[in-house]
């Protein structure tokens, strides 16, 4: 089934929580081990069992740890177990290893400097990403632990005539990625557009429930990604525009790229970086990961990446009143420091895709 | 003092091989006038009254006269208390499935399987008694290291037989 084909009346499953499953896992393990159910010596057996057995890394989720099991499993025993449960099958066993162990032993000598110094390659390498992870806010996990203030999704209100406007007449669905409360989603449908919408919320089903539209609880990126080429007429991005780190926000146009259908549209509607840190709470402003591009930074994008009709709309953008009053000069002063000051709140770029585009490198 | 037997087993189901097997013996030995009781790992709740958890074998006073006769189908920790108890200690083998036949599918069971093995051994070297049920599972048991054992065929009966 297309991923962009509307959904039936069965529901798709949720997918397993695996985390709260581990957890659960690991609470009636504490609990047995308490109660003396699960002797210490037993569950180090067990654990070690498991541990030669699985994929590398099946067990731990930092590098470290993998790279820790890794090197423990490097060493290579060439004195094969020689126990047998045939009369003589030992013996024989025991005769052939001899005859034979000086070639495994070269070998595996090879071989197993071989793997240490892979290892020892992989350790460098792992501690210079854990050490730039430390120095780059993006992917700093001290900073995502005190970062938990969400700031305000964009007012799509005075976008939704227009909105309706560039998204008429397009050659497939229309989506809304991030939909937030469906009412761009719900404004699309009722003027005849067949649209829907995504959002990572938890609570999009219900959003979509009690709006009666369709929205689907997961990421822009992730929804983008499991789409084939052209399977969309209209594509409004607002919300993850604001708030994507600038590779997930490279990402998007891309994907954008690949997704409409030729004549498609493409609407960006973003906060202006400029009324986002003005306005906007600096607590947030300072520790989230991503922020908005200015409108001129997403029409070269756009631009490059080979979409046509490449338009840049600013939101209302108030300013100093009273003109009439003031000098000539004053006036002049006033028009040049008045977009710093006032920047609009937000802006639309809109684009068309063409029929025949630039050959696209979505690998990079 | 009256001799006891008491029967160890990872697990006591009534519809079950080796659980209607345990509960043949138990009632065996109470019809011969064997002191006897069972110790389990999960027992169901049709049979509570049969049966004790088998952590209470930790609290339990040793005795010179007292035999243990633990059940072994796969790893289990009920084996790592029947083994920590000073006991003599009697084997009754049901058969390990080969772990090697789930090492790629579930890894989980290969872990018990393999567990279960090395437990066996174990119990092989420091049991008095080894029982079978077939002439293969005896055969695994010598090659275990377990010098002297019988195989009896398992008791079956009308109700043992009943789905």
């Amino acid at each position: 089934m297309d991923a962009s084909e509307p959904d039936g009346d069965a529901r798709p499953l949720d997918p397993p929580d695996v985390r709260a499953a581990v957890a659960e896992i690991e609470r009636e393990a504490r609990a047995r081990r308490r109660a003396g159910e699960i002797p210490a010596t037993y569950e180090r057996e067990l654990d070690a069992l498991f541990e030669a057995i699985a994929p590398v890394g099946a067990r731990f989720d930092s590098v470290e740890a993998v790279l820790a099991q890794t090197e423990r499993i490097a060493g290579f025993d060439v004195a094969a177990p020689t126990a047998s449960n045939i009369r003589g099958g030992a013996l024989v066993k025991r005769g052939l290893q001899r005859a034979v162990g000086w070639q495994f032993h070269f070998f595996a000598g090879q071989v197993q400097a071989f793997a240490y110094s892979t290892l020892r390659a992989l350790r460098l390498l792992t501690d210079r990403v854990v050490a730039l992870e430390h120095r780059l806010p993006i992917t700093d996990p001290r900073v995502e632990a005190v970062l938990s203030v969400e700031r305000d999704r964009l007012d799509l209100g005075p976008w939704l005539d227009r909105t309706l406007q560039w998204c008429a007449a397009r050659p497939g669905r229309v989506l809304h990625a991030e939909s937030g409360n469906g009412a761009l989603v719900v404004a699309l449908n009722e003027a005849g557009i067949d649209a829907y919408g995504v959002d990572p919320r938890d609570d999009a089903g219900a959003v979509s429930d009690s709006a009666g539209v369709e929205t689907r609880t997961t990421g822009a990126l992730e929804h983008l990604r499991a789409l084939p080429q052209g399977a969309l007429g209209g594509l409004v991005l607002s919300g993850c525009v604001d708030r994507f780190a600038l590779g997930d926000q490279l990402e998007l146009a891309k994907h954008a790229m690949r997704v409409l259908a030729p004549g498609g549209r493409l609407v960006v509607l973003g906060s202006h970086p400029l009324h986002w840190m003005l306005h906007g709470d600096p607590v947030t402003g300072d520790l989230t990961f991503g922020r908005p591009l200015h409108p001129e930074t997403w029409t070269h994008l756009i631009d490059e990446l080979g979409f046509c009709a490449v338009e840049h709309h600013d939101g209302v953008r108030p300013g100093f009143e009273a003109r009439s009053t003031l000098s000539p000069d004053v006036a002049a002063a006033l028009d040049a420091i008045e977009p710093l000051l006032f920047p609009p709140a937000a802006f639309a770029v809109i684009a068309e895709r063409p029929a025949e585009p630039n050959e696209l490198d979505l690998s990079a | 003092m009256t001799t006891s037997i008491v029967q160890v087993v990872p697990s006591l189901a009534s519809r079950d091989a080796i659980g209607g097997h345990v509960l043949g013996i138990d009632d065996a030995l109470r019809t011969a006038g064997v002191e006897t009781t069972i110790y389990a790992g999960h027992i169901e709740p049709q049979l509570a009254e049969r049966a004790r958890p088998y952590t209470d074998l930790a609290r339990m006073p040793p005795r010179r006269d007292r035999y243990l006769l633990y059940h072994s189908s796969f790893g289990s920790p009920v084996g790592e208390f029947v083994l920590d108890r000073p006991e003599p200690k009697l084997v009754d083998y049901h058969n390990l499935t080969p772990p090697e036949y789930f090492a790629a599918w579930r890894p989980e069971v290969f872990v018990e399987l393999t567990a279960g093995r090395r437990q066996l051994a174990r119990l092989a070297k420091v049991t008095s008694l080894a029982l079978a049920d077939s002439a293969f599972n005896a055969g695994e048991l010598v090659g275990l290291g377990r010098g002297g054992c019988s195989w009896v065929g398992w008791r079956r009966t009308r109700r043992s037989m009943m789905w």
